[in-house]
């Protein structure tokens, strides 16, 4: 029989030669992977804070964009109003204008009466230019036109003609008529339903405009109908939720960046947060309030002036066709304000526009002359005096606002580590646990160290090296081998043990791979723990830091309160 | 200051205006006056006593007394009181039931039934003294001066 030797070695030297190639190319792979892997962490990581900045950028633009399309509108706005009753206020000038002239005396009463008959043409349907035809007629002693004239503006505005012809003579020192036309005035008026003018009153009563007499009918008829309101409960309630709207749009806005973890961490961080600039508003109301009290004005010595200014006051401010436009202007003012937040320049002109309503009762009229002084049309003496009538209002609404956050202030805020809380966190699969921040540190430093553990052994016993690895390769080389063993016994058999071979090579380096992966997990355990920790840390840290800095302003009610009980025109009444 | 650099442009919230959901009932003018009415200097008195009185028959004494005095006042019908307690760690706070004497002391942990329940935010902030709950579910802060916080 013969021998048959055959010679393997070329196959063994070209299977080493596979194995080697196959082995360099495995570990650039390997390195490649590796390489790709910490790129994606990265690039995952750098696009959660692109995604955040972008957020912000976009809330950004919107508010930018919403601070311009309304300055644009004011800019409209104002235009419109000018152009619609801008010659109204060729006539304001001129009544004031003809008083002053009279005083002097150094215009003809012709040239008055021709200038008052020209804007009576120019501006139908105005009340306020009858009054100046009567005013000329009356300097001419021409009763008939005087008294037709005066009819006409009665009928376009009776409050407004009253009131002025009480102002003019007592301007002109009649004393009766004065009083006649005041009484007449306030007559026909409702307490409940006052028109915008009638806040020239409380600008005279505060400076005694109208003399003695006067004086004492207005304090007496506002006492009496204060008293009158203030026995319905729904109106002093009214009155009380003015001041709480008007503290609420002092508060501040948080930036968030001034807690990064917690304000990331803290499941509860919407609510702590709107707690936190609630009571920002109390520093703020009462910064404004003090200014307020020690603003030092002038108050014009001699009556024709004080008198001129009020009636400047009356023929300006109080038209009720401006109105829809004027409270547009609000509201884009408002949008200015508040940058371009929306929301609140809501909140802020719904507040703000109440000033500009049609009628209102004696409560409401002096709240908001208290709050929005220049959009009711008074001035600083009479805000002063307001305030002053409003203090039990004011501190019940202090009360009643910083009960309204307070009945929701948070205590404790949940941490809620996250599964994506960190770059580890990320690449491990953290399970995620959630602290409460009254837990002791040492049970929650152990709790996040727990999770961790958890986390490290899943992640490691999904990472490392399973014999079933070989099941499949190996029948694959098998088959192989036996296809070719049918065909050739001897090249089979050398097929198989190539196959098995590469299979023990193979296996070998993915081997290699498991163990690298999990020595890098148990490099970064120790890393990926503390990091979570130095988290927990830090977030305590900021908690006290937003306890330490709420507990500050929320304190500040008591000093606002004695702001409010010392106010130095505070009113008398006792009231219910 | 340092609260005023940590406030920038962001969020938006409304606020609320009217009085606390618990507060909002419909009462009688002279009720709603005298559950207004400043509260006497021995009823204040009277409760800072009863969280330290360890005595039961003392407290007993306090708490009829309260009974009385609020029901002399006239401002509706008190269920009981709860405020901060003085007792130290671990407790927070306390409700006493004028109905049926109890007084209980509160960890952070553990849950407050309601109506009682829902004083317990005002009785982790100092500015009030003590809280009334009536039994038309109004939830009332007293400020250490005696006076009514809404």
């Amino acid at each position: 029989m013969s021998q048959v030797s055959i010679d393997l070695s070329p196959i063994t030297r070209a299977v080493d030669r596979l194995g080697d190639q196959l082995g360099r190319q495995i570990d650039s792979v390997d390195t490649k992977v590796g390489v790709v892997r910490s790129d994606l962490a990265s690039t995952r990581s750098e696009l959660a804070q692109l995604k955040a900045q972008f957020t912000s950028w976009v809330d950004e633009a919107r508010r930018t964009a919403a601070v311009q399309e309304s300055s644009v509108k004011l800019v409209d706005l104002k235009a419109q109003l000018d152009r619609e009753f801008g010659h109204h206020g060729v006539v304001r000038r001129t009544s004031t204008g003809v008083l002053q002239a009279f005083d002097i005396g150094n215009v003809s009463n012709e040239t008055v009466t021709s200038v008052a008959e020209e804007l009576m043409i120019q501006t139908p349907r105005y009340w306020l230019a009858p009054c100046l035809v009567a005013l000329a007629a009356w300097s001419m002693d021409k009763e008939d036109t005087a008294e037709r004239s005066i009819r006409e503006a009665y009928a376009r505005d009776a409050n407004k003609t009253s009131l002025l012809f009480a102002l003019i003579t007592r301007r002109q020192g009649r004393a009766d008529a004065s009083a006649r036309w005041l009484r007449h005035y306030l007559m026909s008026l409702d307490p409940t339903a006052l028109t915008r003018e009638f806040a020239v009153i409380l600008e005279a009563t505060s400076h005694s405009a109208f003399g003695p007499a006067g004086q004492q009918l207005l304090t007496e008829t506002i006492a009496k109908w204060r008293l009158q309101l203030r026995n319905d409960a729904d109106a002093v309630d009214a009155q009380i939720k003015r001041w709480v709207a008007d503290i609420g749009i002092r508060r501040d806005v948080l930036d968030a960046g001034s807690y990064p973890t917690l304000s990331v961490l803290a499941r509860e961080w919407p609510a702590a947060a709107r707690q936190l600039e609630q009571a920002s508003a109390l520093p703020k109301t009462m910064d404004a309030y003090e200014a307020i009290r020690d603003m030092s004005t002038s108050v014009p010595l001699v009556l024709e002036d004080l008198l001129d200014d009020i009636l400047d006051r009356l023929v300006t401010e109080y038209d009720q066709e401006e109105l829809p436009l004027r409270r547009n202007v609000v509201y884009h003012e408002a949008v200015v304000e508040e940058r371009g937040d929306l929301d609140r320049a809501r909140f802020r002109a719904d507040h703000v526009q109440q000033a500009l309503e049609m009628t209102q009762d004696i409560l409401t009229l002096q709240t908001m002359a208290a709050t929005n002084p220049t959009l009711v049309g008074v001035g600083p003496q009479t805000q002063r005096l307001m305030i002053g009538a409003g203090v039990k209002d004011f501190i019940a609404g202090v009360g009643r606002y910083c009960a309204n956050y307070r009945a929701d202030a948070i205590a404790t805020v949940t941490l809620d580590f996250k599964p994506d809380h960190s770059n580890y966190a990320r690449s491990y699969g953290f399970k995620g646990t959630r602290i409460m921040s009254d837990t002791p540190e040492q049970i929650a430093i152990k709790d996040i160290q727990k999770t961790w553990d958890r986390t490290f052994a899943d992640y490691i016993a999904s990472v490392s090296f399973k014999n079933a690895w070989y099941t499949k390769r190996a029948l694959i080389a098998g088959g192989i081998g036996i296809v070719v063993l049918l065909f050739n016994i001897w090249a089979g058999l050398v097929a198989l043990l190539i196959g098995a071979g590469i299979v023990y090579y193979l296996g070998d380096q993915e081997k290699k791979r498991c163990a690298k992966l999990i020595a890098d997990a148990e490099a970064q355990r120790g890393e990926a723990a503390a990091y979570t920790v130095a988290l927990y840390h830090n977030a305590q840290a900021e908690l006290v830091d937003a306890k330490l800095c709420y507990e500050k302003l929320d304190s500040q009610e008591t000093e606002l309160i004695s702001l409010i009980e010392t106010w130095p025109t505070r009113g008398n009444e006792e009231e219910l | 200051m340092v609260e005023k650099q940590r406030f920038r442009l962001n969020a938006r919230v409304g606020v609320e205006t009217a009085a606390p959901p618990a507060v909002v009932t419909k009462l009688p003018p002279h009720v709603a006056r005298s559950r207004r009415a400043t509260r006497s200097r021995d009823i204040l008195q009277a409760v800072v006593d009863i969280d330290v009185a360890t005595d039961p028959a003392t407290r007993k004494q306090l708490t009829d007394w309260l009974k009385e005095a609020y029901d002399l006042r006239g401002g509706g019908d008190l269920v009981g009181l709860f405020a901060k307690c003085h007792l130290g760690y671990p407790y927070v706070d306390h409700k006493l039931a004028i109905v049926g004497e109890i007084l209980e002391h509160y960890t952070p942990g553990d849950t407050v039934q309601d109506p009682f329940g829902r004083a317990r935010a005002y009785a982790r902030n100092d500015a009030y003294l003590f809280i009334e709950i009536y039994s038309d579910g109004a939830v009332v802060p007293v400020r250490a001066n005696g006076e009514s916080a809404v």
